[in-house]
């Protein structure tokens, strides 16, 4: 039996292709003019990876913002179930999972059997997502990847206030003009972030095991930021945080050709 | 099915035939907001109620101009009807003081006129409301709506009786039976009629002579109660804010889900209550409105909406509720909180909706939602 | 007066610092706090009491801060009840019956300006339990406070502002459901009148209130307590009433921060002899000054009304840059005065009551914002007349995002001042009490551009 998920978001388009017991192979790919393009080039891809052919697919099943536009999809569920389920195939102990993704942010409640409880998403502002890290990055003239460790090593982190990301630029730009550490500045961004997330968090309630998925959880810095907020410590994924939509989605797509009982 | 195309096309415009036949025999037609204002009074003078809605607009530019950025949309949408010209049908408007948002339409109308922007119609007035139930209260009220009979009567030439408010009472009461009726129909296990339906034909008894529309209405019912029914569907109710768009509750349903019930302004909470037949016709009107399942603009009055919202979602053994409201609608937002809390203590699962209405609504993100309640409420 | 504080010095300042360090049975954790918090309350700190003027009338305000906080840490502990009230509700009736209000309008107030990131954190919380985002700063930040524990619950709510917005009601409505405690609400009528069916609908409605504080209570009303409040209530309206002639002048005699002190003074303790002293002596000052002929520095440029808030972050910031920048504040919406529509008359216990609701009725925001911009005693007549009377050139708003009554109708009001009353008028998209919405140095650029291009000739 083989089974994929497809992932297709606002930025990035994922796929992974799964056996009876484990994952065949996955990609994940920027995202082209068209959900139909991004499901067929990134699905192409990972098939190649595995030396498989569309034909050889069992049962696909689609979810992310461009869903219900994948033609070789038998069905689509949506990215909230599908984190949960991918986040709790890999790590069984979790029941809360942070999605924090390049434009918006999600925090899914899940049961012990990986089904799901209640979520909560915030995909119209770009405070508390990876956007924010973004217009961050390009103000202090480094790469995204390099706020997290840089972060890290900060003595004094300053306090970014403004909740908007168009004034907090304004505001780290007053804070470079006045010549502070970049990894003061690095610091405050990371907990302005964990701030957002944490309100978000706090409305759906936290409970353990916690797990960060979403192309922010490879940002060291927000992940302390937040464990130090939520007071616990969270699950480390073992595979690619993006990949979690489409692995659950996958899952999805194997039970619905398990034979029951 | 013609007998329901035809009870649920008239809430897809704000104008419609009826409106214009109407019209075409001379006719006048009064404009109102929300379920306060008691519509009796003006069927009574002969002249035709009509509820303002938000339907049609495509953008808010002009609205913009008038409302700050934190006004509900709804709002917006409907001085933007006025703005754009699809009021002006409307020989009068009677705008309500039943939430912030709404009663500064009195105001921002009047000016978009002055300015040009819109046409106001000759006769436009405020109807004010107080925030809590008394016997003073109450008495406040019949004033306030004396006032307003006054004035509709001197600027239409027109008169309003005793035994015309008594005709009324009849009529209004027919429909608002006829109604509990359908909303019965959506509580049996096997659903004759969607939520799309239904809202529509809501919406429809707002924007329609009563007395054609209670015709109709009974001999769509009569056939209803012969359809095949649609089971197997997770059953909703929605609670919340106004809401006149059929277009949101077919996004619901076309997710794979039914909606059975609900306790909204265009719903349950506009005809549940019926006016008292016997005593003072003007009274009795006055006191039903008054008192009628409460908008959250009441205030110390949760435990009422509460059970209202409770009762129904029993009877109609919805798999879960959604609580919408719109952006900025403090009123409903608030009490969705408390509603959520209370629901899920009782073990009905809920889903906290915040959307936009109207154009640039945010159907992709209301679908992921949506989608994800109903995988959730699944099983 | 000017002699006192000539004779501040350096021992006698240490130890007051020191007095406030060691407070009265100061945990370890609270003196932390202290010690975090002290470079944003020093900065308030300087707001208040730099300026010679200011601080004569800050020192028996602060006091009176103190007192309200004192009041309410004490409470439960003396066996008296808290009551949930609005800012914007005189409470001479509640200190006639021994209640101890907490308005979480002067809670939010003091934090924002005085301790580092002032609601935050506060706001933040409240979000986290569902309240909507939307909802008012003003309150948020005050019952995140109280709903994180921070001051013990309250025994009763009191909603009784109900015709200024829904938002500040629904707080209140929401706050009793969510702690579950009794709720009493009284309803400003849809309409303003001076004396005629709304203001009976009123008082009617404030003896609802007696009633409910007594069975809250136990206690029946005392007349010669409340006599007494209403005495100084009356005594209180009378310096404002005089205040308000003193504004007529040029330069206008009235630092924009007494706006603040006045009606936190009316809206924490009216009815008190405190608040008597805090009239009694900004009343003193200004004389002084009107006097002297002294106003804002370096010389008045602009005479503004500020149709609704002011703006509360940054250690008051605001206030001292008003200040020092020829910017007079003429009229203030939470101070817009309407003395003229009642009369306190202590003669018997249903005078005072009908007083007291006329008081009442007749506060900034339950009056003005009611009803239609202009209709009788509405918005647009208030500042009107004292645009008139003060000799106002340019109208400022400054609001909350929370505040959809003033945003539904603002630029509708400013329009209205355009044309008819001929100055010119500016909308800032601010939270009053929240700088995350857009900070405080882009308000300033703001107004400073509207003051120099558009007012000043």
């Amino acid at each position: 039996m083989i089974v994929a998920g497809c992932d297709v978001g606002s930025l990035t388009a994922e796929a992974v292709i799964m056996g009876d017991e484990e994952v065949l192979s996955s990609e994940i790919i920027g995202v082209r003019p068209g959900p139909e393009q991004s499901a067929q080039d990134v699905m192409d891809k990972a098939l190649q990876k595995a030396h498989l052919a569309l034909e050889d697919i069992d049962y696909c099943i689609s979810t992310g913002y461009g869903r219900e536009r994948i033609p070789f999809a038998r069905d689509n569920i949506s990215e909230i179930s599908c984190h949960g389920k991918g986040a709790h195939w890999l790590i069984p102990s979790v029941r809360t999972v942070i999605d924090v993704g390049g434009q918006d942010c999600k925090v899914i409640r899940i049961d012990a059997n990986g089904k799901l409880q209640n979520f909560i998403m915030n995909d119209k502002c770009a405070a508390g997502t990876g956007r924010f890290l973004e217009v961050m990055a390009k103000t202090l003239e480094i790469r995204l990847d390099e706020i997290g460790p840089l972060s890290l090593l900060a003595k004094n982190p300053v306090v970014i206030t403004s909740m908007c990301s168009i004034y907090a630029q304004t505001e780290v730009a007053a804070f470079i003009a006045e010549g502070v550490d970049q990894h003061d500045l690095a610091a405050g961004i990371t907990r302005a972030m964990a701030e957002r997330v944490n309100s978000l968090a706090m409305r759906v309630g936290v409970e353990e095991d916690v797990v960060i998925t979403g192309g922010v959880a490879k940002n060291t810095g927000v992940v302390k930021s937040l464990e130090t907020m939520l007071r616990v410590n969270t699950k480390k994924l073992t595979v690619d945080p993006q990949i979690v939509g489409a692995l659950g989605g996958a899952l999805f797509a194997r039970e619905k050709i398990l034979p029951k009982g | 099915m013609e007998l329901m195309e035809k009870l649920v096309e008239p809430a897809k415009t704000l104008s419609n035939s009826y409106v214009e036949s109407w019209r075409e025999k001379g006719g006048k037609v009064i404009g109102y907001s929300g379920t306060y204002i008691p519509e009796e009074i003006i069927y009574a003078a002969g002249i035709l109620p009509y509820r303002i809605g938000g339907r049609e607009a495509t953008k808010v530019t002009i609205a913009d101009m008038y409302f700050g950025p934190v006004i509900c949309n709804f709002v917006k949408c409907v001085l933007e009807n006025a703005a754009d010209g699809r009021f002006d049908f409307l020989d009068g408007a009677i705008i309500t003081y039943e939430c912030d948002h709404m009663r500064r339409i009195f105001d921002a109308w009047r000016r978009a006129a002055k300015d040009g922007n819109a046409r106001l119609p000759a006769f436009f007035q405020y109807y004010g409301l107080p925030h809590s139930r008394s016997e003073h209260a109450t008495e406040l009220l019949m004033t306030e709506t004396q006032r307003l009979i006054k004035e509709m009567e001197k600027h239409f030439g027109v008169e309003v009786t005793e035994e015309g408010l008594r005709n009324a009472i009849k009529v209004y009461n027919k429909t608002r039976q006829l109604l509990r009726k359908l909303y019965e129909l959506r509580e049996k296990d096997e659903v004759p009629v969607t939520g799309t339906e239904a809202l529509g034909i809501v919406v429809t008894s707002t924007v329609m002579p009563k007395d054609e529309y209670n015709k109709q209405l009974e001999k769509l019912l009569d056939e209803l109660v012969k359809r095949k029914g649609i089971t197997g569907r997770p059953r909703l109710m929605i609670v919340g804010s106004v809401n006149d768009d059929i277009e949101l509750v077919k996004l619901m349903e076309d997710l794979g889900a039914v909606v059975v019930a609900d306790s909204l302004c265009y719903g349950a909470r506009c005809f549940w209550n019926l006016v008292e037949e016997n005593g003072d016709p003007l009274q009795t009107i006055v006191t039903r409105y008054w008192e009628h399942i409460p908008c959250p603009r009441m205030y110390g009055e949760y435990s009422r909406r509460y059970s209202f919202v409770r009762d129904i979602a029993r009877s109609g053994k919805v798999d879960g509720v959604i609580l919408e409201n719109i952006r900025f609608c403090d009123l409903h937002g608030t009490d969705n909180t408390l509603y959520g809390r209370d629901l899920e203590a009782e073990g009905i699962p809920t889903l906290r909706l915040e959307r936009q209405y109207g154009p640039l609504a945010d159907s992709g993100r209301l679908r992921t939602r949506v989608q994800a309640f109903l995988e959730r409420i699944g099983g | 007066m000017k002699e006192k504080a000539a004779q501040a010095s350096f021992p006698r300042a240490i130890s007051t610092m020191l007095g406030m360090m060691s407070g009265t049975q100061a945990t370890d954790k609270e003196v932390r706090g202290m010690m975090r918090a002290l470079p944003a309350m020093s900065a308030m700190m300087e707001t208040f009491t730099l300026e010679p003027d200011i601080r004569e009338v800050a020192l028996p305000f602060m006091e009176l801060q103190s007192s309200y906080l004192q009041n309410l840490s004490n409470a439960h502990k003396e066996g008296k009840k808290i009551a949930f009230e609005n800012f914007n509700f005189p409470p001479a009736i509640l200190y006639a019956m021994d209640i101890v209000p907490v308005s979480p309008e002067v809670i939010s107030s003091l934090l924002s300006m005085g301790v580092p990131k002032g609601i935050f954190r506060f706001l933040d919380y409240t979000t986290g339990i569902g309240i909507p985002e939307s909802m008012c700063t003003a309150q948020r930040g005050g019952v995140g406070v109280i709903l994180s524990g921070l001051i013990e619950k309250p025994d009763m709510v009191l909603n009784m502002a109900s015709g200024s917005c829904d938002t500040n009601s629904k707080m209140f409505d929401f706050v009793s459901e969510y702690l579950d405690i009794p709720f009493c609400n009284i309803d400003a009528p849809p309409y303003w009148d001076e004396s005629g069916e709304m203001m009976r609908y009123y008082q009617k409605e404030y003896r609802k209130l007696v009633a409910f504080l007594e069975e809250q209570t136990g206690n029946k009303l005392d007349e010669d307590k409340l006599r007494q409040c209403c005495t100084e209530a009356k005594k209180q309206d009378e310096y404002v009433a005089e205040l308000y002639d003193l504004r007529r002048a040029v330069p206008n005699p009235v630092p924009a921060i007494f706006n603040l002190m006045m009606f936190g003074t009316r809206f924490m303790s009216s009815g008190t002899l405190q608040a008597t002293k805090v009239m009694e002596t900004m009343y003193e000052v200004v004389k002084e000054r009107y006097k002297k002929g002294e106003g804002v520095l370096p010389r008045e440029k602009a005479r503004a009304s500020l149709v609704y808030l002011s703006h509360f972050t940054a250690g008051g910031e605001f206030w001292r840059w008003l200040e020092h920048n020829g910017i007079s504040v003429l009229m203030e919406g939470l101070a817009i005065l309407s003395h003229q529509h009642y009369n306190i008359d202590t003669s018997t216990v249903d005078t005072m009551l009908d007083s007291l609701a006329g008081q009442a009725h007749n506060m900034m925001m339950t009056k003005q914002i009611r009803g239609p911009l202009d209709y009788p005693g509405q918005w647009f007549e208030d500042i009107a007349t004292q645009s008139k009377d003060l000799n106002i050139d340019c109208a400022i708003y400054l609001g909350t995002l929370g505040c959809k009554n003033t945003w539904g109708g603002i630029k509708v009001l400013m329009k209205m001042i355009e044309e008819e009353l001929e100055i010119p008028t500016l909308i800032i998209h601010s939270d009053t009490w929240d700088d995350r919405v857009t900070p405080w140095p882009t308000i300033r650029d703001q107004l400073e551009e509207f003051i120099n291009t558009v007012v000043v000739q």
